[in-house]
């Protein structure tokens, strides 16, 4: 076989090429900003989603250690219930209940940003089209999210926070139809995945960047020029703007290869010769935040302020083999924190920077022999350097069974006691979005604001 | 000539997982009809299972590790490189894709079933691949038989038993607060049979009295029928290892609830994941279960296999899995928007029973009369007496086996033993390794631009993006320009890291010439040598390739090679790699 050269300076020029058809796969006055106007103030700042795909058991994860409540969780757990003094330690005062708390013995780096209240716990979260009790979940007076239970569900309800439908879009989505109305084939899209296509990043006309935790795909390019490479070079060019009009699949085809190529040689540029400092494991994850930690560094070269990453960390639906498979997972999350944290820290970008966790959903306090069901509520992390850390936010639920229990609706499936709309508020205000704007955003979200705290977490200061 | 080649090329894109010309000539001369009812009379052979191959090429590897290192440094307490790794799968699912002729259809079926009937070795399933293998053979073995004996199977098979957790499931003990296991009672019915909405024969959805489409079950329903897949153990524990916590005497001992062994030991790779799991009565739940509004019902007091069988028989009658699974099948093989015709024609083939011969023809044969999408395009053209058009992206997946076995992929050993990793890692995309269950892609997923704007579905775009959509065209320009094929492993690791493995280092492989993999373009080639042929050989390479010749694609590759016409490999390479990324290629017609 015959090795024809391409070379790096023609693939540059590919950057130049005219780009027929992109205005239909990126432009438009998305809806939201027509609704509520500048709904977001442009400021340095990123938030970080890791989703734990499958359902993480955070009952396990985060645990009561004061004697009575130790000793409900073991009862109901049963033959899941990790020992109190298998638990990690957090430091910090009891919750209104008297419960103080410990963690999984696996994220020994999660319980020194806790207890350096980097890092903060939202407690029985999950998708709520509205407030219920029990007594509503069984009557079917109360509006319940679609699909409660299952993951395809679950799974988006996490990224949408519009459980009362089904949509693939997201809340990021919504924001980058917000900042980046129109976008041409060199602009970076804010939202950068490290997992492909998703629901969260994906907006009524924006796409999510996807990369690798190597960086951006390009196409292969070797150094030396040869006429053989630059005439091939211009092959691809004139295939990519040739015109399919009239045929959605090969127009699509075409823009979508056409603007990764484009868009590669901008972030390949502005991310070169950035470092994350400091030690990153092997795991996928850790590797990813790796990634994710130069391309917020690069986030002035990127032409950007706010920037939104979405993680996936799959293999949390553990109805087997909790107690091995959790831990092992557990670990690996605790140790790509803690690495990202420290990470940011010493590049001095920790103060713009929010991680946050996402899973379908929180299981079944019972077990099922060996593991557990899909639940409902479940514990969440929420780390960095602006987060009042140190704390557990929300209500974190009692874990009795039936009676002993308003939120438990058989088997330990819990009704969540905050709502992911709440949690995001938060995030969406510290991220930048105006007050005004957040029921446009979160459109059940006014359900679950009036209490005294306007439903806020103050998970910020 | 029955067929035109056009007819019959874009026929064996929909039939099989690639073909050749002379496959695409023969098939033309024989008629479409004809080829297909002998390819249905296809009988499996049981000398030439999946799991077979798969055992051989594995303990060819495993007698090199012993040979090297000593079974000694191989059966240690922790990982254990002599173990039946996916690998070994993998290995033989590629070796009988670019080689077996004459069960295209029935491999073709079997890989787009695994993509419903999803098992992933992206999860501690990757520790067997002969339980891989096993399971693949069921996919394969009922491709044209019925969906109850398969879905059956499946559920009976020690795989999808880890996979989807019913395996070491019990019934119910209050003292303890255990309840039975709900995944795979969720997922049987979600993914593999009833779906989520009640749907009309043509797979429309139906509506309740304000409009709303109808669930198929509830939380009740999953509570309920997770009570029958209860009971269920593997046939037998099975260690290949003599070590500190096992020895030989154990094989085929039975495994028990409460046999005092550890869990750990109640899995991979520690049972016989090659026969069908068996149901302890005592852990079973015997008592009559009543769900979906009456219409799947239980007597109780039935043996747990029996009750079993009768739960997959009343899942498939359910009016809503005809549909289902019909939309399904369309989807992986014709086009991502079936008509509703299309639907009501194949759902009724597939009957209440599954018969899925009848399913398969029923799907390849509408298409030959009739327009397959529910929305006509503006591009649509007529060609071969009917109204042709785009209708699916190619799975990445579907775009390799077909441009490897076009140009018949082959090596000098005749081991055609592919790794797989290096597919997944660049296009996400492997047989069985679907990130969940819920496979590589949704079927709604519709993305951004004029498919969404026309109201279509897309879910293969779904893998296309800033990351992979490059890497593909890279992988082109490496197979055809750089000869870098697939990666091809024969013999155990010469890294320092991988020494008790087989290798894996692509420069290492690439340098082995017995094995790498290498394209034979020597006919195009011969052909490229006149200028005269060279148009001829265009339109030769685009029909078998894409099902069509077009003015526009040959101009635009004429181009590409006018500058180097002396070089007829050049031309050769260049037409294959600037067909290989043109959307008529990417994407599948009907």
């Amino acid at each position: 076989m015959s090795h024809p050269e391409f070379t790096r300076r023609g693939f540059l020029q590919s950057a130049g090429l005219a780009m027929a058809g992109t205005a239909a796969m990126t432009m438009g006055l998305p809806g939201l900003a027509r609704a509520s106007g500048g709904m977001i103030t442009p400021q340095r700042k990123a938030l970080v989603f890791i989703m734990l795909d499958g359902g993480n058991d955070s009952y396990n994860m985060l645990v009561p250690t004061d004697r009575t409540h130790h000793k409900q969780y073991s009862r109901t757990r049963g033959n899941l219930a990790i020992g109190r003094r298998e638990l990690l330690n957090l430091d910090g005062p009891e919750d209104a209940a008297g419960r103080s708390f410990g963690l999984h013995a696996a994220m020994p780096e999660v319980q020194k940003l806790y207890n350096r209240k980097k890092l903060a716990f939202v407690a029985n979260v999950g998708p709520l089209v509205e407030r219920l009790r029990k007594e509503q979940f069984y009557d079917g007076s109360a509006q319940l999210p679609l699909g409660l239970l299952s993951h395809a569900d679950q799974f988006k309800h996490w990224q949408t926070s519009r459980p009362d439908v089904r949509e693939n879009q997201g809340w990021f989505g919504h924001f980058a139809d917000q900042l980046q109305p129109s976008l041409s084939a060199h602009d970076i899209p804010m939202n950068i995945s490290l997992a492909g296509h998703n629901i969260q990043q994906n907006g009524a006309n924006n796409l999510p960047y996807s990369i690798k935790a190597e960086g951006s795909v390009g196409l292969y390019v070797k150094e030396e020029k040869s006429q053989l490479n630059q005439v091939l070079l211009d092959s691809f060019n004139g295939l990519m703007n040739e015109d399919y009009a009239g045929d959605p699949f090969m127009e699509t085809y075409l823009g979508l290869t056409r603007d990764a190529q484009a868009k590669h040689e901008v972030f390949r540029d502005a991310t070169r010769g950035i470092k994350a400092p400091g030690r990153f494991s092997d795991s996928d994850l850790s590797q990813q935040l790796r990634m994710v930690a130069r391309t917020i560094k690069a986030a002035d070269r990127l032409g950007l302020q706010q920037q939104t990453f979405f993680l996936r960390y799959i293999g949390w639906d553990h109805h087997d083999e909790l107690l091995n498979n959790q831990a092992y997972m557990l670990g690996v999350l605790s140790k790509a924190l803690g690495e990202f944290q420290r990470s940011l820290e010493e590049m001095g970008i920790d103060d713009r920077v929010v991680t946050f966790t996402g899973s379908d959903f929180g299981r079944t306090l019972t077990s099922n022999g060996n593991g557990t069901d899909h639940g409902w509520g479940g514990n969440t992390i929420v780390m960095g350097t602006p987060v009042q850390g140190g704390r557990v936010y929300g209500e974190y639920p009692s874990l009795g069974l039936g009676n002993d229990n308003t939120q438990d609706v058989g088997d330990g499936v819990l009704i969540p006691t905050t709502s992911t709309d709440q949690l995001y508020a938060d995030l969406s205000l510290w991220f930048g979005v105006q007050n005004s704007a957040l029921n446009t955003l979160f459109p059940n979200l006014h359900r679950f604001t009036n209490t005294a705290k306007k439903g806020r977490l103050g998970l910020f200061a | 000539m029955k067929n035109t080649l056009e007819d019959t090329s874009r026929f064996l894109m929909q039939a099989t997982l690639g073909a050749d010309q002379k496959l695409l000539d023969a098939v033309s001369a024989q008629g479409i009809k004809p080829w297909l009812s002998n390819q249905l009379r296809h009988k499996p052979n049981s000398g030439r299972t999946f799991e077979t191959a798969t055992r051989t090429i594995w303990k060819d590897f495993r007698k090199r590790l012993v040979k090297a290192h000593g079974a000694r440094a191989l059966n240690g307490e922790g990982n254990n490189p002599a173990l039946p790794y996916k690998w070994y799968f993998h290995m033989a699912w590629w070796e009988h894709t670019l080689s077996s002729k004459d069960d295209l259809l029935r491999q073709r079926m079997a890989q787009a079933l695994g993509e419903i009937l999803v098992i992933s070795d992206q999860s501690s399933l990757e520790l067997d691949s002969i339980g891989f293998a096993s399971y693949y053979d069921l996919l394969y073995k009922h491709a044209f038989g019925s969906y109850v004996d398969l879905l059956y199977d499946v559920s009976m098979h020690p795989m999808m038993g880890i996979y989807l957790s019913h395996m070491l499931n019990q019934k119910a003990n209050k003292r303890k607060n255990i309840h039975p296991d709900e995944n795979y009672a969720r997922e049987i019915m979600q993914l593999f049979s009833i779906g989520l909405f009640e749907l009309n024969q043509d797979g429309s959805e139906k509506l309740d009295a304000s409009g709303r489409p109808i669930p198929t079950y509830d939380n009740r329903d999953i509570k309920e029928l997770a009570r029958v897949f209860t009971g269920l153990l593997p046939a037998a524990y099975e260690y290949e290892w003599n070590t500190s916590f096992w020895e030989d005497s154990y094989n085929g001992y039975p495994v028990g609830f409460d046999d005092e062994v550890e869990n750990a030991y109640k899995t991979v790779p520690f049972i016989d994941a090659t026969k069908p799991m068996v149901v302890d009565e005592d852990y079973h739940d015997r008592n009559s279960k009543s769900l979906l509004n009456g219409r799947l019902t239980l007597p109780g007091r039935q043996k747990g296999p029996a009750e079993i069988r009768s739960a997959v028989e009343q899942l498939v009658a359910h009016p809503s899995t005809a549909p289902f699974i019909a939309r399904n099948l369309i989807n992986r093989l014709v086009t991502s928007n079936p008509s509703p015709a299309y639907i009501r024609t194949v759902a009724k083939a597939f009957g209440p029973k599954g018969n899925l011969k009848a399913t398969l023809e029923a799907v390849l044969t509408y298409p030959l009369t009739n327009e397959v999408s529910d929305k006509r395009l503006p591009t649509a053209r007529k060609a071969g007496g009917k109204m042709i058009q785009s209708q699916k992206l190619k799975s990445p997946l579907h775009r390799v086996t077909q441009l490897l076995l076009a140009f018949n992929a082959h090596n000098r050993s005749g081991k055609l033993w592919l790794l797989g990793d290096d597919l997944q890692e660049e296009l996400q995309m492997h047989p069985m390794s679907a990130p969940t269950v819920f496979n590589f892609y949704k079927p709604d997923f519709a993305p951004h631009g004029p498919l969404q704007d026309a109201g279509m579905v897309a879910p293969e775009f779904e893998l296309h993006t800033s990351a992979t959509s490059v890497a593909y065209v890279n992988q082109m320009y490496y197979w055809f320009f750089g000869g870098f094929l697939p990666l091809v492993s024969t013999r155990i690791g010469s890294g320092a890291e991988q020494k008790m493995v087989m290798e894996m280092y692509p420069d290492t492989l690439w340098a082995q010439k017995k094995d790498a993999l290498r394209f034979d373009l020597s006919s195009e080639i011969a052909s490229a040598k006149s200028g005269a042929k060279r148009d001829a050989l265009i339109d030769e390479m685009s029909i078998l390739l894409t099902g069509r010749t077009s003015q526009k694609a040959k101009a635009r590759i004429k181009k590409a090679f006018a500058q180097f016409t002396d070089n007829p490999e050049w031309v050769v390479q260049t037409i294959a790699f600037m067909i290989a990324i043109s959307p008529e290629f990417t994407v599948q017609e009907a």
